[in-house]
């Protein structure tokens, strides 16, 4: 037992910090909001020259062969910078998927582009009504039909992040005839692919994503049959506790500038951190921060040993999504007007967390699902 | 990182549930609801477990312990609060009088006290609050005069638990009042039989014997008795806090509370539904769940940076209090809640009360979780303050 980050790991964090701090300004993340594409290329060229984009794949599919644990620490240092990078799509959800359900011919074909940051992948799961898709086990409504030597698919798809700006969608659907749920990935230039880029609160790039009869070579698919749920669960269970992660950076971020403000922001005489009102308020937020923090943690590190996760996942997201809102409301109410105002960050941070809170299921989704593991 | 276990603490953790499987008497309700025969009770225990090189495992080796690693105290610890702290109050004598002594002590001290200690044959109270020194403990007026060789004692002391059965008094004094309220206290470790030491029990919530009053009217005491240089009374108690670092578990008992609403829960039903089965309460239940997780995670933290031989910030051991203190509580008032109005039959009556009352027990602790030993506000603005570093 040692709940403390060892040398490596926080030799990675930090540098994961320094880098952010000097290369992804706020005013960067501000950018691409609006930007067509989403994301820097310069940036991103630069985090594949770090290793970032291949950390979790093995070092022949031209990864750096580390921790899904490690992984998460350069997420949690992305949400303390609110840096515009499609790192959770591209490598944790599509990179990871093809790697646990590829075949070797697969993984060599798509990974080392991925990690070279040559090649973007999204993630496609979501379906309108079947918002907790996977955590319920419950039949996409995306058919894949084989089709002399293709696949063609049908359905929608919603919040597919990046899907816009992606080059491949990795896609979870169902093959009616063999009744069964079948990954695979499709170029997203594919004929019959349309891709609805939408507004958010977060503006972090989510699509709605139209397959009409988009026909896919058979040789992209992945995996299908019963171990498509696994790879899913998998799926679903690195992304909840990625958003944990990117939920934990930025909150430390606010509880940081909060507390800066309320040590220099003066009313009636005195900075407004001498009030306990305040400064109590901001206690609340630091140990929200500190419990999101560490239950992360928890979880990232037993989903990376391979262990049975489902409980120390949901426990995290579960918290997380709670103490998002906690600390972005206390953030906002310290900080008054200044921070409504969108040239200050604190919306960059609270818009994005608002995002995170529902994202891969929501508090309530995951308590349940505590609960089923308590055998309630 | 690594949350894992070694064999070898998975070892020690069955030995000593063995251990106390056999040994916790079926009467025996947790340390404050078991009457006399329950604290007569905690001193065998204590023996026992001193038999057994379990008590002052967590000591140095020239003390007779056995420099037992963190984490083998902290499964220790845990084993403690799901049996109700069998200890009794001697927990206080191994987990921070008893270091004070062999940090700050003459010889003489650690001749007379160290081996009763260790022994587990002694109780000891700790008299700290007064009636106009609670949160704010450093502005305390409890006078102690030289007088030749001796110390004349005046003053009150108020909320001393278990100062009706014990032997020995950890007591805080004002010895010079013009100093600065942090420089003019002085600690003397003193015979409860001494003359003029007054006790009367004050009624609580907290089941028997819980808190006292305690009545010092000259009361003389040699100087051999005082622990640590004269005046310098408030660096013996920051060291002696500090002993504490790794806290008690109350996570660990919270749980038990909600492991006994669970169980409730399946075994009843409202409406011809089971408990467990309302969407509502499974959320309760989880949440609570979830924040005792978070609790120990936060706790295994510290005790990490312990083991690391790393002096805990301010910052970390208020953080993981808050979380402590808060989480008890959300787990004591919903197992209530469940439990309905068979939750408040107390278990001292004729019954019959749902798990021998102690889910009403529980709650009654659980009201002083944000109170005892620096309440919760007194732990926000600690982390605010020294943590956060915003001005006061």
């Amino acid at each position: 037992m040692d709940v403390t980050l060892n040398e490596h790991e926080r030799m990675l964090s930090e540098q994961a910090r320094d880098f952010l701090s000097r290369e992804s300004p706020l005013d960067l993340a501000r950018t691409m909001e609006d930007d067509e594409r989403g994301y820097p290329p310069d940036l991103w060229r630069k985090a594949a020259g770090l290793g970032w984009l291949g950390l979790p794949f093995p070092k022949e599919y031209g990864g750096e062969g580390l921790a899904l644990f490690d992984a998460n620490l350069v997420v949690e240092q992305i949400g303390y910078a609110v840096a515009p990078l499609p790192y959770v799509a591209s490598v944790l959800l599509g990179g990871m998927i093809i790697l646990e359900a590829g075949s070797d011919e697969q993984k060599a074909r798509y990974l080392p582009s991925v990690a070279k940051g040559d090649r973007l992948l999204t993630a496609a799961i979501i379906e309108p009504g079947k918002l907790d898709i996977g955590f319920r086990r419950e039949q996409p409504s995306v058919t894949a039909k084989r089709e002399d030597g293709n696949v063609v698919l049908d359905g929608v798809k919603h919040f597919v992040q990046y899907a816009h700006t992606a080059d491949d969608i990795v896609v979870f659907a169902f093959d009616e005839e063999a009744a069964e749920p079948v990954w695979l990935v499709a170029d997203a230039k594919t004929p019959g692919v349309e891709v609805m880029h939408l507004r958010t609160t977060a503006e972090d790039h989510h699509c709605h994503v139209t397959f009409n009869g988009a026909r896919v070579p058979e040789a992209n698919v992945l995996r299908s049959g019963p171990g498509a749920w696994t790879v899913l669960e998998q799926a679903l269970a690195r992304g909840a506790v990625a958003t944990c992660a990117y939920l934990s950076g930025a909150m430390q971020k606010v509880v940081e500038f909060t507390t800066e403000y309320a040590k220099t922001r003066v009313q009636f005489g005195r900075p407004i951190a001498t009030f306990q009102a305040v400064r109590h308020r901001i206690a609340d937020m630091a140990a929200e921060v500190d419990g999101a923090q560490y239950i992360t943690y928890e979880a990232s590190w037993t989903l990376s040993q391979g262990l049975p996760a489902e409980m120390e996942v949901s426990l995290a997201k579960a918290y997380v999504s709670d103490a998002a809102r906690t600390v972005m409301s206390g953030g906002h109410q310290v900080h008054g007007a200044i921070g409504f105002s969108e040239e200050h960050p604190m919306p960059l941070y609270s818009r994005r967390a608002k995002m995170g809170e529902v994202l891969f299921g929501s508090a309530n989704l995951h308590r349940e699902r505590v609960a089923e593991r308590l055998g309630l | 990182m690594d949350f894992s276990w070694t064999d070898g603490d998975e070892a020690f953790r069955g030995e000593l549930e063995t251990f106390l499987q056999d040994e916790i008497p079926d009467w025996w309700r947790g340390m404050w609801h078991s009457g006399d025969r329950g604290w007569d009770y905690t001193r065998e225990f204590c023996k026992k477990l001193g038999a057994n090189g379990w008590l002052t495992m967590a000591w140095p080796k020239e003390y007779g312990g056995a420099d037992a690693p963190i984490w083998a105290q902290v499964i220790f610890k845990e084993a403690m609060a799901k049996y109700g702290e069998p200890r009794g109050s001697q927990y206080m004598n191994l987990n921070w009088i008893g270091p004070s002594i062999m940090l700050f002590g003459t010889e003489e001290q650690k001749q007379l006290h160290l081996g009763k200690i260790s022994a587990g044959d002694v109780e000891w109270c700790q008299g700290f609050s007064e009636p106009d020194a609670g949160s704010d403990l450093a502005s305390l007026q409890c006078r102690a005069v030289r007088d030749g060789d001796d110390y004349l004692i005046n003053g009150q002391k108020i909320w001393t638990s278990y100062a009706r059965r014990a032997e020995y008094v950890f007591l805080l004094t004002r010895t010079d009042p013009e100093a600065p309220k942090h420089r003019g206290i002085s600690v003397f470790l003193i015979d409860m039989k001494t003359p003029g030491i007054n006790v009367r029990t004050i009624e609580s919530m907290g089941g028997d014997v819980h808190l006292n009053e305690v009545f010092y009217d000259n009361v003389r005491v040699p100087r051999s008795c005082m622990l640590g240089e004269e005046n310098q009374g408030w660096s013996v108690i920051i060291a002696a806090l500090n002993f504490e670092r790794i806290g008690q578990p109350r996570y660990q008992s919270a749980w038990w509370d909600l492991e006994r609403a669970m169980r409730y829960a399946k075994e009843n039903e409202a409406g011809g539904e089971s408990l467990a089965k309302d969407p509502v309460l499974r959320q309760r239940f989880a949440d609570v769940y979830v924040r005792h997780r978070v609790a120990r995670a936060l706790n295994y933290r510290l005790a990490s940076l312990v083991a690391q031989e790393e002096v805990p910030g301010p910052a970390i051991s208020s953080l993981t209090r808050i979380h402590n203190s808060t989480m008890t509580q959300h787990a004591t008032e919903l197992a209530m809640e469940v439990l309905g109005p068979y939750g408040r039959i107390a278990g001292e009556g004729p019954g019959p009360a749902p798990f021998d009352g102690l889910v009403e027990s529980s709650w009654r602790d659980g009201i002083s979780s944000t109170i005892a030993a620096g309440t919760l506000e007194i732990q926000k603005d600690q982390l605010a303050v020294r943590g956060l570093g915003l001005p006061r």
